[in-house]
């Protein structure tokens, strides 16, 4: 019985994530196809590491959760060590200095940084019980995940840096944390807000101030929010077809294939394939949350909330910022967006959230 | 039951978010529709002034001009304009119409593409009347670089020019703007980074005929930040003043103390405004083709054989090594053989200088002298010596393309030219020849270390760079006999430097007569006055022939001009 419901569960969400990957392909392609020299090449490099990404998926889940959550502090603390790293040595792209090189391959530890501090948390919190020194353990979770923040702040990567702050929250609520202490921690936050404030740099305050008045820079951020609300509307209900889109060709949106890949989709899918990659997301979420019903550990709960946050929070960002509900922080789409470490995360994490359902089994 | 709240949280958040979709795509979809296919929105840039050079007195060596553009937005432009268009500028209509047609087949046709830079005011006002009827005609306000001071700092201030489609490319995410101009040579380069400000714009909607119905949004460009030399412009030019145009003259005055760099000439000169006075292009076509290579800032970006101003080096790693002392004999009697059966190598006296010590063979520079000392040092210690003194390696003062120059040694040949290296190369490194290259500037800084009694501070042009401090382990005692030397090579009676004697004080120094192919290269290195050292000199001729004649004649009037400024500023109380 339970192993039929496994192979049930594993092969929904292997297709859901396929089937929102593969779609994601397509926009990818379109949204690459003025890029001269570069046409179909980053769909093509795009497919190449879904299918890795798929690979990976699989080995996760049947190593299991466990194991990663036992050497979860020692991933934490080479995640920290490559961040100071990246500061250090990092390449610098784009003006931030996010990649590190390994031989050929470059990557980008502050996506890796996300799972390793909720498979931290998850296995700290896990071992605890929530009615003891709940304040101390409160300040410990939170200590554990602002050391990160600040470093991928410094890079500065101030999108990436500030999911960390709600996957957190998401983590203690589902925990068991009293609802007190979320009080206290907004107050908190809020007080903080002006030291915050200090450590960005001039074109993240640029972009937040663009956000509250989008007629402030012409040129930056609230240009790109204007162009990409242009393609987004203009695709109507049915879209404009698959490579017909017109703003996005035009360079109007500028990085559409890594950040504004989703005003692709609303320029040429229209509305109803915004419905549909909806349904898809719902579907992820649902599967999701099937995990943490049916585990018995708390940290595979844990573990299961926090990236179901973290996968949340970027979809909500991303997609948000494209009509200018968010502000623009440069966090990638799962599983759309190009990019090969982030891609990496979110398989990464989907086996792990399989692996959650599956563990179950062996009581 | 979190759980559920946490899952009822986010289904909430969707279906808010979708509510936003619904809003664009659908509510206001025909109203966005209309803009992607009218493309109703235009992004006019506009470029930020650079900051500003100065000199050590803040006189203005780099300023910027007011000036107006006209730009087409080429899909908003009708081509039946033209005539128009051309009878207000004063252009050849079929010339026009080449450049417009040339800016419609533009990576983005709907943004500006320039037409004309500096346009009259009767023009501009003329253009923005035409362009309420017209559309697709953008006047910009911009600024267009000016340097007062022309030709006279050419090298050390450089110049700019438009960047091309890579760089473009590579550097838009910075906000650097298509028709965006960087520093190609001098501070303008070095600098490009500081002196570029961020450039503003304004986004505007147009009807359907391409004029502007409003503004949509508007950011004031931003000047770059100023750039504060150590150059004094007035000596820089009173000392260009000097120099025959025939000659190709490299000279650098250094403070000794502070590193300041208070003038730094290379002939021949150019006139840096050519790459930015749209109507100077002429003037830019000749002097690229100039043959004199008028671009290469020569004592930095060329490098030479020193000849026999490298026997001051030589005299001081002979007496630090004690392979010689201050009353060391070694006879001359007009040329040197290693053994029997080897070359001869001549003195420039062929009668011969008879006995000589130290003293008397830097004032005559006597050739056979130095080869004997620089068999005893042999070629490691020369090179030991040389490395020491900041030969063989770039000297980063603020500008670019800073040659290294080259130190050789028996090891370096045998890595790079895989030979032996003979004894007869001892010889001839000794009197500065044979693969020995140095830098006009980097004789200078040897001559500083030596006047400043052992310490070096690196040469700076720029305000504000580190001020880095060293010392050279060579004793005070023999320093000021070496010193002594170069002072008798100018004020003795035999001394081959004598036409560098300045009206007033004592000049110490060292002249040089460089054989390479055609005629020798000339130079002279000294500090200045004797008795207080404050600045050091470095004056180097390309085929201009005897050291002792042309570059050291230069040298002593380039110390009166320089005393005169001095004595005329304290008068005045500057």
């Amino acid at each position: 019985m339970s192993q039929t419901s496994f192979t049930r569960f594993y092969w929904s969400f292997f297709l859901v994530i396929l089937g929102i990957a593969l779609w994601g392909i397509f926009f990818l392609y379109s949204a690459s196809y003025n890029i001269g020299s570069e046409q179909g090449m980053l769909a093509l490099r795009q497919m190449v590491r879904i299918a890795v990404g798929l690979m990976v998926f699989l080995g996760v889940v049947s190593i299991g959760y466990k194991s990663f959550l036992n050497i979860s502090y020692v991933l934490y603390v080479v995640t920290l060590i490559l961040l100071i790293m990246v500061l250090v040595f990092g390449t610098r792209r784009y003006g931030a200095q996010r990649w590190l090189y390994v031989g050929p391959f470059s990557f980008q530890p502050s996506e890796f940084s996300k799972i390793a501090v909720i498979l931290a948390l998850s296995h700290y919190l896990g071992r605890r019980k929530k009615n003891l020194y709940q304040i101390r353990r409160f300040i410990i979770a939170f200590i554990m995940t602002i050391v990160p923040l600040v470093l991928v702040l410094k890079e500065p990567d101030l999108g990436t840096s500030l999911i960390f702050i709600p996957i957190l929250l998401c983590m203690l609520y589902v925990w068991g944390a009293k609802l007190k202490y979320f009080l206290m921690t907004i107050v908190l936050g809020l007080s903080s807000l002006p030291f915050l404030w200090m450590l960005l740099k001039p074109y993240q305050k640029d972009r937040l101030f663009a956000f509250i008045d989008p007629n402030r820079d012409p040129l930056g951020a609230s240009y790109t929010v204007i162009q990409s609300k242009i393609a987004i509307g203009s695709g109507g209900f049915l879209g404009k077809g698959w490579l017909q889109g017109t703003q996005n060709k035009l360079y109007f949106v500028p990085e559409h294939h890594t950040d504004f890949i989703f005003s692709v989709v609303g320029e040429e899918g229209g509305f109803i394939s915004i419905v549909v990659f909806f349904l898809l997301f719902v579907l992820l979420f649902r599967l999701s949350f099937m995990a943490i019903r049916r585990t018995t550990d708390v940290s595979g709960k844990l573990l299961a909330t926090g990236i179901i946050a973290m996968v949340f929070f970027h979809i909500f960002i991303n997609i948000g910022m494209t009509i200018g509900l968010m502000p623009v922080t440069g966090l990638p789409l799962p599983l759309i967006s190009y990019g090969g470490s982030s891609l990496l995360t979110f398989f990464i994490s989907f086996g792990l959230l399989v692996s959650i359902f599956k563990e179950r089994s062996i009581f | 039951m979190r759980d559920k709240i946490l899952e009822s949280v986010i289904y909430i958040l969707l279906i808010f978010l979708l509510c936003g979709f619904f809003n664009v795509q659908i509510i206001h979809g025909p109203e966005y529709r209309r803009m992607s296919e009218d493309n109703r929105i235009r992004t006019i840039p506009i470029s930020a002034p650079r900051g500003r050079i100065f000199d050590r007195f803040d006189r203005v060596l780099a300023d910027n001009k007011s000036i107006f553009n006209l730009y087409i937005i080429p899909d908003d432009f009708n081509i039946e304009s033209v005539p128009q268009l051309a009878a207000i500028l004063g252009e050849d209509e079929s010339k026009l119409n080449e450049v417009i047609e040339k800016s419609k087949h533009s990576f983005d046709p709907t943004s500006p593409a320039l037409i004309k830079k500096d346009i009259s005011r009767t023009a501009m006002f003329r253009l923005e009347e035409l362009s309420t009827l017209v559309g697709g005609l953008v006047i910009t306000q911009d600024s267009l670089r000016y340097y007062p001071e022309g030709e006279a700092l050419c090298h050390i201030i450089g110049y700019i020019g438009k960047i091309d489609p890579e760089e473009y490319a590579a550097h838009k995410h910075q906000g650097w703007l298509f028709n965006d101009s960087i520093g190609r040579l001098g501070i303008e380069k070095t600098y490009n980074e500081e002196l570029m400000g961020n450039p503003g714009g304004r986004q505007i909607e147009v009807n359907a005929k391409g004029q502007q119905l409003r503004i949509l949004s508007e950011k004031d460009a931003e000047i770059g930040s100023d750039v504060h030399l150590t150059i004094d412009a007035e000596l820089q030019i009173r000392i260009i003043n000097l120099i025959a145009p025939e000659h190709s003259i490299s000279t650098c005055i250094l403070n000794i103390h502070s590193g300041e760099i208070l003038a730094l000439v290379s002939t021949p000169l150019f006139d840096p405004n050519i790459f930015v006075d749209p109507n100077k292009s002429d003037d830019r076509v000749e002097a690229l083709k100039d043959e004199r290579h008028p671009f290469i800032n020569r004592p930095i970006s060329f490098s030479y054989a020193p000849g026999s101003i490298f026997k001051v080096l030589i005299a001081v790693a002979a007496l630090q090594e004690g392979v010689i002392h201050s009353n060391t004999v070694l006879h001359c009697s007009g040329a040197f053989r290693l053994n029997d059966r080897s070359r001869e190598f001549k003195c420039w006296r062929e009668s011969g200088h008879g006995d000589m010590t130290l003293v008397d063979a830097i004032s005559e520079s006597c050739n056979v002298f130095f080869y004997q000392v620089g068999l005893k040092l042999g070629n490691a210690r020369i090179a030991r010596y040389a490395r020491m003194f900041g030969f063989g390696e770039p000297i980063n003062i603020g500008l670019p393309y800073g040659k290294s120059g080259l130190v050789p040694d028996a090891l370096w040949k045998k890595a790079i030219l895989n030979e032996r290296w003979y004894a007869g190369e001892t010889v001839n490194y000794a009197i500065g020849q044979g693969y020995l290259l140095v830098t006009p500037l980097q004789v200078v800084k040897m001559v500083a270390a030596i006047a400043a009694d052992g310490k070096v501070v690196e040469p700076h042009i720029v305000k504000g760079m580190p001020y880095v401090e060293n010392r050279v382990p060579i004793t005070h005692q023999n320093l000021a006999i070496v010193r002594r030397c170069m002072l008798m090579a100018i004020e003795s009676e035999w001394g081959t430097g004598h036409l560098a004697r300045p009206t007033f004080f004592k000049m110490a120094g060292k002249t040089g007569t460089a054989q390479t192919t055609g005629e020798p290269h000339s130079w002279y290195t000294g500090f200045f006055p004797y008795n207080d050292p404050q600045i050091a000199i470095v004056v180097m001729g390309e085929h201009a022939g005897s050291g002792g004649v042309v570059a050291a004649s230069y040298a002593g009037q380039i110390a009166d001009e320089w005393l005169a400024l001095k004595e005329e500023r304290e008068q005045t109380g500057v």
